[in-house]
């Protein structure tokens, strides 16, 4: 792949002019740097021949990469996860080497006069446990008088669309999306000529990724801006240059969005890139019609009102080309074949059933159920506010918080005050946060606990544990520790984990949550593929459109109450 | 000789920290056991002399282990032990830092970690003595502390090395120590 020494590229033309006086670099700097800085009054941040790769790992990223970013651009730097784009923002405001050691070669490096850093964790940003404190510390650095304090504290609220009567309030009762805020509102403390945004909204909901862009856009418009973002709807119109890296770090693309989003399609889609026409894109590509005409086949049928996709006759030129997913996943030919086998189901009885059920945290009930039902083969997509009671909903189902009222699975009534609360037979949880799970210092290890916990043989755990590695795409070495996975791996080893306990009701708490699209629509599609053999999915989600096309049924859970239950495909 | 970062600060000083809670409780159960093992219950005396090792097995920079003992004695003396403690933790932190030192900050194994655990308590015995903790005829100091240097060479030879090791598998590790000249000449 090129450098792109062709593209166009915004390089102001005093660049020519640069001094000759190439600066030695202290010595202080990690060993083996090539020196030099150059000082550009028009360049907010720059690196040239930028050569990186991490401790003990093999791969080099960026490959002598060169890259000036001038003063007052807005810059979006998109590319596959793991191309180094985090990195890349940390080595051009000088995180890395200040603050972490990473073997690190540059010919010629600028860092900004002044910067902040806005990171994607709301809850890991922060050092002090109240607002004022928070934005107090900032201003003590910059000796900033104790009198002139509170002001520039709330002008810097303001500025991000926060505004509070007391500041003495603490951090952990904001929404996340108030936390981001709060962060980018003590990085405006600084007053930075350049700010770095890390991803800013990957772990908010829509709600909350709306009200940090909003305040993005109004309280950065006249400073540098460096953005690495997967979510780019919101920014699109704002940024003034795309710059495209790929697995490597290398330079693929570099211009105005429309330019990059007009010739490099292809790698927007093959980089999971939530750009703004993927979903309707992935509407029209083989594999989601591939799911319809299944359930429809099964004996599902469109509930009318639910969503028909107004695009599918005109897309067809493009559904071929562009479907947002790598090649058909390997189970495609059973699939249909399961679907006839399965299709129809010799008695109805619901999978689950609840009345007067109650969950409870603590002492207080958090969520009641008058009366609900699920049936085999659904998939429920729960939804509602934050707080409503719908990470409840999941644990009481899992049985891992107290309950009171009828829950009866597959018949077997769960008793109501047991002298020990277990986890009923065949129903798995899956956590928001793959991590929490995992138990073992390795990939087969976590298969086979939860294998050899549902009974199986020796020999039997050694072939399951190998058939779900597989089909989850993770045939990786077995001895790999679960922390060494990236994201989406850990989610499908969550995953897997659940079905290799013989799981038949898979309860999963938001697991598209932050991933790329490549990653979430092959999630999607599994669960898809799940269901049809004959599991049953509820699943907490914020994504509207996975509701709308791919849950069959919606509960929407208001203050701890199912306040609706919504089909959305019926049989 | 490695610069320090920001992330070694932090991390030596939580490594403190936290074994300073763990020493908290650690002297609660020591002070227990006295009336049923009054001798033997130097054998769990070793945990005072982890945080040091732990401390430089986990990040390996010079001085880590000194001030990782100071930390985690700054905590206990502020949990009310007074300042005894932090002179204990200043000496037992020297010590092992000076043995690391003799071999060039570049052993890392199960015998280093151990023999830096036996030096910390070599430092306690010294300590012992100026205080008057150790007011015995030679036997009774050859028992006690003899225990006390198997005790030292257990915790922070062998736990510390495991734990250490175990950790390494998560690859936590890899961005918090020093990185080798070698990583850099791959990048040419």
């Amino acid at each position: 792949m090129a450098v792109s020494d062709q593209k166009t590229r915004e390089v102001p033309a005093h660049e020519e002019n640069r001094k000759s006086g190439v600066q030695e670099f202290s010595s202080e700097r990690t060993q083996g740097n090539s020196h030099g800085s150059f000082s550009d009054a028009g360049i907010s941040a720059g690196v040239e021949h930028l050569r990186l790769k991490f401790p003990e790992e093999p791969d080099i990223f960026f490959h002598h990469l060169t890259l000036h970013i001038p003063k007052g651009q807005k810059v979006l730097i998109l590319g596959p996860s793991g191309s180094g784009k985090s990195t890349l923002l940390q080595v051009l405001s000088g995180l890395i080497p200040n603050s972490i050691e990473v073997p690190m070669k540059y010919s010629r490096i600028q860092l900004p006069a002044s910067w902040g850093f806005v990171f994607q964790d709301p809850d890991t940003q922060f050092c002090m446990p109240f607002v004022d404190e928070e934005l107090a510390f900032v201003l003590e650095n910059q000796k900033v008088p104790r009198r002139e304090m509170e002001s520039r504290m709330r002008e810097a609220l303001g500025k991000v669309g926060l505004s509070f009567e007391h500041l003495h309030i603490p951090i952990q009762q904001l929404s996340q999306g108030m936390k981001q805020r709060l962060a980018l509102a003590s990085v405006l403390l600084l007053k930075p000529e350049t700010v770095f945004l890390d991803e800013p909204s990957a772990l908010l909901d829509p709600e909350g990724t709306g009200q940090i862009w909003t305040s993005i856009k109004q309280a950065l418009n006249d400073r540098t801006v460096i953005v690495v973002e997967h979510k780019i709807d919101a920014i699109v119109d704002w940024i003034d240059r795309i710059v495209m890296l790929d697995e490597q770090g290398r330079l693929i693309a570099d211009g105005k969005p429309e330019d990059v989003f007009r010739d490099h399609k292809a790698e927007l889609v093959r980089y999971g890139i939530w750009y703004p026409s993927v979903w309707e894109e992935y509407l029209a590509s083989p594999g989601w019609q591939a799911i319809c005409a299944n359930r429809r086949q099964s004996g599902l049928s469109e509930v009318a009102g639910g969503d028909h996709d107004p695009l599918q006759e005109n897309r067809q030129e493009t559904a071929g080309a562009h479907s947002p997913l790598h090649p058909q996943p390997e189970r495609n030919e059973s699939s249909i074949d399961a679907a006839q086998y399965y299709g129809i189901r010799p008695d109805n009885t619901p999978v689950v059933e609840l009345e007067q059920f109650e969950a409870y945290r603590g002492k207080q009930c958090k969520l009641r159920i008058e009366k609900a039902s699920i049936d085999e083969r659904s998939w429920i997509a729960v939804t509602g506010e934050n707080g409503a009671g719908k990470s409840t909903l999941l644990l009481a189902l899992t049985q891992l918080i107290p309950t009171a009222g009828k829950y009866v699975l597959r018949g077997k009534a769960i008793p109501e005050n047991p002298k020990k609360r277990r986890v009923p037979e065949g129903v798995s949880l899956v956590f928001q946060n793959p991590e929490m799970q995992m138990v073992t210092d390795s990939l087969y290890d976590e298969l086979a606990l939860s294998l050899s916990k549902a009974g199986l043989s020796h020999d039997e755990i050694a072939e399951e544990a190998e058939r779900l590695l597989r089909y989850f795409r993770l045939n990786l070495d077995p001895r790999r520790h679960p922390y060494d996975l990236s994201l989406g791996q850990k989610r499908r080893l969550s995953v897997a984990t659940a079905l290799a306990a013989q799981a038949s009701v898979l309860l999963l708490d938001e697991p598209t949550f932050g991933q790329d699209a490549r990653n979430t629509f092959a999630l999607l599609e599994y669960m898809e593929q799940l269901r049809v053999e004959g599991k049953t999915i509820v699943m907490v989600t914020h994504d509207r459109r996975v509701v709308d096309h791919f849950a069959t049924e919606e509960w929407v859970i208001e203050k701890g109450r199912l306040k609706e239950i919504r089909k959305i495909w019926r049989s | 000789m490695k610069q320090w970062k920001f992330t070694d600060v932090l991390v030596t000083i939580m490594v403190g920290i936290v074994f300073g809670v763990i020493m908290k409780f650690w002297d609660d159960f020591y002070t227990f056991i006295k009336p049923l093992l009054p001798t033997l219950r130097q054998l769990v005396y070793g945990m005072w002399f982890m945080v040091g090792p732990f401390a430089f097995l986990l990040i390996r920079k010079p001085g880590t282990a000194l001030l990782a003992s100071l930390a985690g004695a700054g905590l206990s003396a502020f949990i009310g032990h007074g300042v005894e403690v932090l002179v204990y933790g200043f000496v037992q932190g020297l010590a092992a830092e000076l043995l690391f030192a003799a071999f060039r900050y570049k052993r890392y194994n199960i015998a280093v970690a151990g023999l830096a655990g036996v030096m910390s308590c070599l430092g306690s015995f010294l300590l012992d003595l100026y205080y008057g903790y150790a007011d015995l005829e030679a036997w009774a100091l050859a028992v006690k502390y003899g225990l006390r240097v198997i005790s030292a060479f257990i915790f922070t030879g062998i736990f510390a090395y495991y734990i250490i090791k175990a950790l390494e598998a998560t690859k936590v590790t890899k961005l918090i120590r020093p990185v080798s000249k070698e990583e850099y000449e791959q990048l040419d």
